[in-house]
């Protein structure tokens, strides 16, 4: 695919890493041609120096041949300009532009292409804070990310002591959950994943990847490790945009604190937020946080967008006494360093976040959702089926018939709002919505195969 | 139904200098909003897309047949293009694509839309019959070709 980036930020450099590894012509657009240069360097992509809204600029970059636009320059105005431009002089197929700011947000009837034409707006702020929001639903989980509108979810939790299924085979999940149904996706022992098999066991520190109906995730959690408390107090460290909507999200239902060193901003804090306590300090201040009872809270979250000082927050929170710390870390090698050190319990990469969303319209296919996993070295997908048994590879077809690749297996369908985890005879449907987990993102293409439509397809 | 009910020699084009997938159903589109004025550029282009995006219509051997359905659409309507360059059109085989049967249905589609894709897939799987139309150099000596498939 031909795909034009518009902005060498954090989330158009990621993006470009991810897409120029995968068969895609990829061109990037930045006034700061430093940016460009240093991402030429590692990347095999084209870049064009110039401001991404202006229609000479894309042309240049070869918008005329593009099958997709995305904007992502840190100004909402270029981006939905750009996406104008792409629609009225280029008629672009996919549009997809970053609009950060709530105040176009909340008017859904701008984006249309009788009026801003965006085919897809994404808000790595809010995806980042519903990110947080799920993780801080299931105490103890590692990653909690929703199919099919939340229906499905996909967890990840290290088994523990004191989780009954520990020591045990898969196949006996049944018989200590006969009423509820769900399905490994992925076992990663030590670092390294392991395709789980009906007689694999599940040991102490392995961390399981399970597919199940929402309904049931808190149950199959429980089997895996003791079940965690759940979360009633939050100290956010840094007020910004993902710390502010998070404190709005969960004040509500948690006694939530916010540390702002900012002055100006703690007080707008304040005024926004109605029963959050919004303390104005410096997020590594010993004293303030043992003031403010470190050792009775559940979680410590540092979302400043500093790196080194969530670090620091986070590490001394959990020193002194906070039950569980997460941080948002936006540099790669810094999130392997703070997982393999082990003292803060997540490690929050807002582009791991953010690049599903984007990847979910590049793949081939009718992909519906893609989350990155493992620092982009596995995927998992939720595709729709289309056709019927000559048309397509999947439909009218059992699991144990689809040749998926190595690495890979179906955990579950959705089909009319119904959750199915199938079997090794569940039977395919046309619209079926089916949820796939590779350990190996190589085999991506293999996975697009299955799922297109075979040219008599009308 | 035979081939001449849906093809006419302006529905034909030929060299065409389009140097992406993108760019070379754009001007299918135009073909067929000039010939049918009441199907606009967007409307079919759009179609178009979405059916390559649920997968692609190239065949391999550098022929693709994209199609859809348009409920606008009154009559079966065939378009025929060559380029004068291959382009990337995510084919089976990942070979560039060259030569481009459109086919543009109504809403309702038939078994008689089966059997003329089917048809057209037989066609051009042909070694013979890819030579003549890549070799062709008048859209009246395509027209005579396809309209003998």
């Amino acid at each position: 695919m031909k795909i034009l980036i518009l902005g060498a930020g954090q989330v158009g450099s990621s993006l470009a890493e991810n897409l120029a590894n995968e068969d895609n012509d990829i061109t990037v657009v930045d006034l700061d041609g430093r940016k460009l240069a240093i991402l030429q360097d590692r990347l095999d992509i084209r870049t064009v120096r110039g401001r991404g809204s202006h229609p000479d600029i894309l042309n240049q970059a070869g918008c005329d041949d593009a099958d997709m636009v995305i904007a992502v320059t840190n100004s909402d105005e270029t981006n939905m300009i750009a996406c104008q431009i792409a629609y009225t002089i280029f008629h672009t197929p996919v549009k997809i532009a970053r609009v950060r700011s709530n105040q176009y947000l909340k008017y859904k009837q701008l984006f249309s292409n009788e009026a801003l034409p965006v085919d897809v707006l994404i808000s790595p702020e809010q995806l980042v804070t519903d990110y947080i929001k799920r993780l801080i639903a299931y105490p103890g989980a590692l990653q909690v990310l929703d199919f099919a509108g939340g229906l499905v979810q996909l967890v990840a939790v290290r088994a523990f002591r004191g989780g009954p299924l520990l020591g045990h085979e898969l196949q006996e999940i049944r018989d200590h959950m006969p009423s509820v149904d769900t399905r490994v996706a992925a076992i990663y022992r030590k670092g390294h994943p392991i395709i789980p098999t009906a007689d694999t066991i599940i040991e102490e520190h392995d961390e399981v990847f399970f597919i199940v109906d929402r309904r049931y995730t808190k149950k199959v959690m429980s089997e895996l490790r003791r079940v965690d408390k759940p979360f009633k107090r939050i100290i956010i460290a840094g007020g910004g945009n993902i710390g502010q909507r998070l404190a709005r999200a969960l004040e509500s239902r948690l006694h939530v604190k916010i540390i702002e060193h900012n002055q100006a901003n703690a007080r707008i804090l304040s005024e926004e937020l109605e029963k959050t306590i919004v303390l104005l300090g410096d997020a590594s201040d010993e004293e303030l946080l043992i003031e403010e009872d470190i050792e009775g809270t559940d979680v410590f979250c540092a979302l400043t967008n500093d790196d080194e000082a969530n670090i620091m927050s986070a590490l001394l929170a959990k020193r002194l006494g906070a039950r569980k710390v997460m941080a948002l870390i936006n540099r790669a090698a810094y999130v392997d360093l703070v997982e393999s050190g082990g003292d803060i319990d997540i490690a929050i990469s807002p582009q791991e976040a953010t690049i599903g969303s984007l990847l979910a319209h590049v793949r081939r296919g009718d992909v519906e959702m893609v989350h990155s996993l493992r620092k982009g070295a596995a995927e998992a997908i939720e595709a729709i089926a289309h056709g019927d048994k000559k048309t397509s590879k999947v439909v009218g077809r059992t699991i144990e018939e689809i040749p998926l690749p190595p690495g890979t297996n179906i955990g579950a369908i959705v089909r009319s709002g119904e959750v199915i985890i199938v079997h090794h005879d569940t039977m395919i449907e046309s619209d079926d919505h089916v949820i796939l987990f590779l350990i190996n993102k190589r085999h991506i293409s293999d996975v697009e195969r299955l799922f297109q439509v075979g040219v008599t397809f009308i | 139904m035979k081939f001449n009910h849906l093809i006419k020699i302006n529905q034909i084009q030929l060299n065409n200098t389009a140097r992406s997938k993108k760019k070379v159903l754009e001007s299918i589109s135009h073909i067929v909003s000039d010939n049918y004025p009441e199907l606009s550029t967007n409307k079919v282009f759009e179609t178009l897309i979405n059916r390559e995006r649920l997968g692609s219509t190239g065949i391999g051997h550098g022929v693709a047949l994209p199609h859809g359905r348009i409920s606008e659409c009154t009559e079966t309507i065939g378009i025929f293009i060559s380029l004068s360059t291959g382009v990337d059109y995510d084919a089976i085989d990942k070979e560039p694509v060259k030569l481009l049967f459109a086919l543009l249905v109504p809403d309702h589609s038939t078994e008689e839309h089966l059997q003329i894709l089917a048809k057209l897939a037989e066609f051009f799987r042909n070694e013979e019959n890819r030579k003549i139309l890549n070799n062709a150099t008048s859209p009246e000596s395509v027209y005579n070709t396809l309209i003998n498939i």
